[in-house]
């Protein structure tokens, strides 16, 4: 019994934490640019597909220097961001939800083809950076030193980065204001478009940067955006859209739910996370920690 | 004036050549061959190299004459956007309207499952030349179908066959959450409890296509303490699942046996983070498995010119059934389907990849097909391939018997 809470139980704890890590990193961004611009942006994933790629570019580049890129490749895929916000979206934020949402999709096709003119359509790998291609020993279970050393720390400073930013400094409380109340901001004194233009730079930072984290882990190819986004809004409808603390929630019930599904059920292990999406729908439709959408249609 | 004397007799002059020529122009009539493929889209990486294939074949063959006596190749090439609706319009329309004799192509299975139903209704020749579900020749076959590749029994089976050789004891199984995983997997397992005895199932894993992160998978096995894990997992999920493994020191603990993945689609971009001594299955090997080494070469030199990477399996399948095709219509001495079937079933064919045979009773070619182990080779940047098993079509392909079994079973389940 203690070898199985020591090798298995605490094992599959720790994988749950990974996944959540992992997808947390993508889905804050997400979750941010929707609680103020108010736009469920389908070409987030785009974002974290370019993170990924622009790391094989630079690590290409630099014969295997890492590090800078994840801090390179995120700000690169900024850039695209920013354009895609004042160019495409800006017009458009007084639309119906639909022509946003279909605009984003389009975004998607788009960044979609241009991967391919880019880089081929070919599976891509980054190496794991030197030093980080093995396991370390925590509590007598081998886990891969990457996850421990790079993606859980990425994921906790993600979590308490975006918290102290949007509680403690005023640039921050002006964005949780616009959450809240965007034509009173506005009335305010608040340059409302400029805010719009830096939270979705930040927004596009965050999915640069998880996929920029991830790249070592898995392959790259066009596509790695559609596989990624099914997850992501399962994730942060689950724990409320807009919500940055449920995004969080969301992403460790998801990876802690995986990990002991396969466990347990390995037939059912998507299905669980389904299943509990749908009872969450039902019960609370906002998501767990989402605010009530007042009036409807 | 003069010009119009010179036209008064150049004009009679070209219609009566115009009239003269279509009995000859019969006889030199091209055949034309429809090629049916995903070239948009992610597919096209695999099809690309395929199409080449074809057409450095059929360049050398009519380079060297044609075939029927002087008749060239020609391709009328569509993209079916790997979607089986397309597929399926596509083939009428290059039957129809293109008027080509015969169709070869398809990737994916259930576009070579759709396109085969049509070939059937219209009594085309539909030669599956990547895709690889067995139904297509076993359970759904029918005359006007034949295959130029290995199929899914084949790959599971020689896996299993060279397996057995090994004293591994306990399997644990992994694929991808849809029909070819669940296939594969089936095939290995019930080929090496016939081929071993006191083999033992730990456990399957299901992880859905395009999954991200392995990591509860990887733990779950590594728990189970398995001698092997069998996996069809393939693509961009195999590189994922390999890479995470090995972070997790798996490679160390435990025997891999990876279909697919001993092909250059995986092994070069892996580079050196394939781990030595993954047991890894594949139809060809640029530098191994031809039987034909000289001709081998040429293809190669030919066809790095032309695509610019060395081929992998797809793009020499490409090239040896456009041969195979045109050997049968000079045996036929017709492009007409029922003419090209007749005289390919039941016969041998000599390839590059070996001597085979396109089976009589479902069209399905015997290519051979191999596992072997992965090594660092001190030339390429990549792995490659020692201890390899060989297994013939007929040693892993299902035999006769076992197909019109299937087929009983399948009509029987339809009805």
């Amino acid at each position: 019994m203690v070898d199985f809470f020591t090798n298995v139980f605490f094992v599959q704890l720790v994988n749950g934490l990974f996944i959540a890590a992992g997808i947390y990193l993508v889905a804050s961004g997400l979750s941010l640019v929707f609680g103020v611009l108010g736009i469920l942006n389908f070409a987030h994933g785009s974002f974290y597909m370019y993170g990924a790629f622009f790391v094989f570019t630079y690590v290409g580049f630099t014969a295997g220097d890492f590090w800078p890129a994840l801090f390179i490749a995120p700000m690169v895929v900024v850039i695209l961001g920013v354009v895609m916000e004042v160019v495409f979206l800006r017009p458009i934020y007084k639309a119906d939800p639909l022509y946003q949402l279909l605009l984003t999709y389009a975004m998607v096709l788009i960044f979609g083809d241009l991967v391919k003119i880019l880089y081929g359509a070919e599976n891509l790998s980054v190496a794991r950076p030197e030093g980080f291609e093995g396991t370390v020993t925590i509590a007598g279970s081998l886990f891969p030193s990457y996850q421990i050393f790079v993606l859980l720390p990425a994921g906790f400073l993600t979590v308490l980065g975006l918290y102290l930013f949007l509680n403690r400094t005023n640039v921050g409380r002006t964005v949780r204001a616009a959450t809240q109340d965007r034509e009173m901001i506005g009335a305010l004194g608040v340059n409302v478009r400029l805010l719009y233009t830096g939270v979705f730079a930040i927004g596009a930072f965050l999915g640069g940067l998880g996929g920029a984290v991830l790249a070592p882990m898995g392959a790259l190819y066009p596509g790695m955006d559609f596989d990624v986004i099914i997850e992501v809004f399962l994730v942060v409808v689950l724990g409320g859209l807009g919500s940055m603390a449920g995004t969080a929630l969301g992403a460790l019930i998801y990876g802690e739910l995986k990990s002991f599904g396969i466990l347990w059920v390995p037939e059912l292990e998507s299905v669980f996370i389904y299943v509990l999406m749908a009872v969450v729908l039902v019960a609370r439709p906002q998501g767990l920690l989402g605010k009530k959408v007042e009036g409807g249609h | 004036m003069r010009r119009r004397t010179f036209s008064k007799i150049l004009v009679p002059a070209i219609a009566l050549a115009l009239m003269a020529t279509p009995a000859m122009a019969a006889k030199k009539k091209p055949v034309k061959i429809g090629l049916l493929y995903a070239l948009s889209g992610l597919a096209a990486v695999y099809t690309k190299g395929t199409v080449i294939g074809h057409q450095i074949a059929a360049e050398e063959i009519n380079a060297a004459g044609g075939v029927l006596g002087g008749r060239k190749i020609k391709f009328v090439t569509r993209d079916n956007k790997l979607k089986p609706g397309i597929a399926v319009k596509e083939f009428r329309r290059l039957v129809t309207r293109d008027k080509v004799d015969f169709v070869m192509g398809v990737i994916s299975s259930g576009i070579a499952l759709a396109v085969s139903q049509v070939a059937k209704e219209m009594k085309v020749l539909f030669v599956d030349t990547i895709a690889q579900t067995a139904a297509l020749t076993g359970e759904q076959g029918h005359n006007y179908v034949i295959r130029t590749n290995t199929n899914s029994t084949v790959i599971g089976r020689t896996a299993a066959l060279a397996a057995s050789r090994q004293d591994w004891k306990k399997y644990y199984f992994i694929g991808p959450d849809y029909e070819w995983g669940h296939r594969v997997n089936a095939d290995f397992w019930d080929f090496l409890r016939v081929k071993k005895q006191g083999v033992e199932k730990l456990g399957d894993l299901w992880p859905k296509l395009g999954e991200r992160d392995y990591s509860a998978h990887i733990t779950a096995m590594l728990n189970a303490k398995p001698d092997a894990v069998f996996s069809s997992l393939w693509g961009g999920d195999l590189i994922a699942f390999i890479k995470q493994a090995s972070a997790y020191g798996f490679f160390d603990k435990i025997q891999y046996i990876s279909t697919g993945g001993g092909d250059l689609d995986i092994l070069k971009p892996l580079g050196k983070e394939m781990p030595d001594g993954v047991m890894a299955t594949y139809l060809y090997a640029f530098d191994t498995s031809p039987v034909k080494q000289a001709e081998n070469k040429k293809f190669i030199a030919e066809f790095k010119k032309r695509a610019g990477y060395i081929p992998k399996s797809g793009d020499i399948i490409g090239y040896v059934s456009t041969y195979m095709l045109a050997e049968a219509m000079n045996k036929a001495g017709s492009a007409d389907s029922d003419a090209i079937v007749k005289a390919m079933r039941g016969s041998k064919f000599a390839t590059i990849l070996g001597d085979i045979e396109v089976r009589k009773i479902d069209g399905q070619a015997t290519f051979a097909y191999h596992a072997g182990f992965t090594y660092t080779h001190p030339k390429y940047p990549f792995k490659r391939l020692k201890d390899v098993t060989r297994a013939e079509g007929l040693e892993v392909l299902r035999t006769d018997a076992e197909v019109e079994k299937a087929r009983m079973e399948y009509k029987k389940k339809g009805s």
